[in-house]
């Protein structure tokens, strides 16, 4: 999967209205792709350590990672940028 | 992926999702209880008469005063978006808003679970005999029955997602993070 680490996926999500836009969370961050299955990069602001993600499903702007150490980030923009949860 | 992470995700996005919201909580609350489809308002008008209303309604409360921050009503209309956006659902056991027709899995190493009321009661869900071995298991039947299709990809699988972009040979692409990065497959199963 280009651009992807060969690591463990411990987490995977798809925009739920294109299925092109996918995210992915793994030990060194939360990885996106607008392209299915190429184009992943890093997304900015997002934790180490992502165990799980999910997009909105009624609001998918909104995606949301946690982390192994029990801490919860979330991304207004589709999963670009990252911020913790206060 | 253990069961409390998975709570902790679900219980987080339903209090983070809407949190511009306070200058209008009242009068957003009241126009979606005007909104309501009738079969939204029969379900109510049937649990409000049912022996479980009063217990139930008490729990509603305190999970709005939370999700609220003190503000019940601002935590109701929280509640309320953040049901909205499950899609048009039915009142469940406990008065809980359900998503129509929608059974959450959840795949952990001590087994397969369903649950049904929007993650409040897991069953475990009956999978082939323990002997059936490692591999990638279909249902055709909403988890009644399960069929081993495949070996499934080499490694250990963490999650499994079928993605609805079309392979060219008329079905969609069944993806899965494992141990050694993301994989994807044609889903012929």
């Amino acid at each position: 999967m280009g651009g992807l680490p060969t690591a463990t996926v411990n987490g995977f999500a798809v925009h739920p209205t294109n299925a092109q836009v996918m995210l992915v969370a793994m030990r060194d961050g939360v990885f996106r792709s607008e392209k299915g299955d190429s184009g992943w990069t890093a997304a900015r602001g997002a934790p180490k350590n992502a165990a799980a993600v999910t997009f909105n499903s009624g609001r998918p702007s909104n995606a949301y990672a946690a982390t192994t150490e029990g801490h919860t980030f979330v991304s207004r923009d589709g999963g670009q940028t990252w911020a913790p949860v206060r | 992926m253990s069961l409390p992470l998975v709570l902790v995700v679900v219980a987080t996005a339903a209090e983070t999702a809407n949190s511009n919201t306070r200058p209008d909580a009242a009068a957003k609350c009241a126009e979606m209880m005007q909104q309501s489809n009738p079969e939204g308002r029969n379900a109510m008008r049937e649990f409000m008469q049912s022996e479980l209303a009063p217990q139930a309604m008490g729990n509603r409360m305190e999970m709005a005063r939370r999700m609220g921050d003190g503000d019940v009503m601002l935590g109701m209309t929280r509640m309320m978006e953040m049901m909205g956006s499950m899609g048009r659902g039915k009142m469940g056991q406990g008065g809980m808003m359900l998503p129509r027709g929608r059974t959450l899995w959840l795949g952990a190493h001590t087994g397969l679970y369903r649950n049904e009321d929007g993650g409040g009661t897991w069953a475990r869900a009956s999978l082939p005999a323990h002997g059936a071995g490692a591999g990638l298991y279909r249902t055709s039947d909403g988890g009644q029955k399960w069929v081993r299709v495949d070996d499934g990809p080499p490694g250990e699988t963490k999650v499994l997602g079928s993605v609805n972009i079309p392979t060219g040979m008329g079905g969609i692409f069944l993806y899965a993070g494992t141990g050694d990065g993301l994989q994807r497959n044609p889903d012929c199963f």
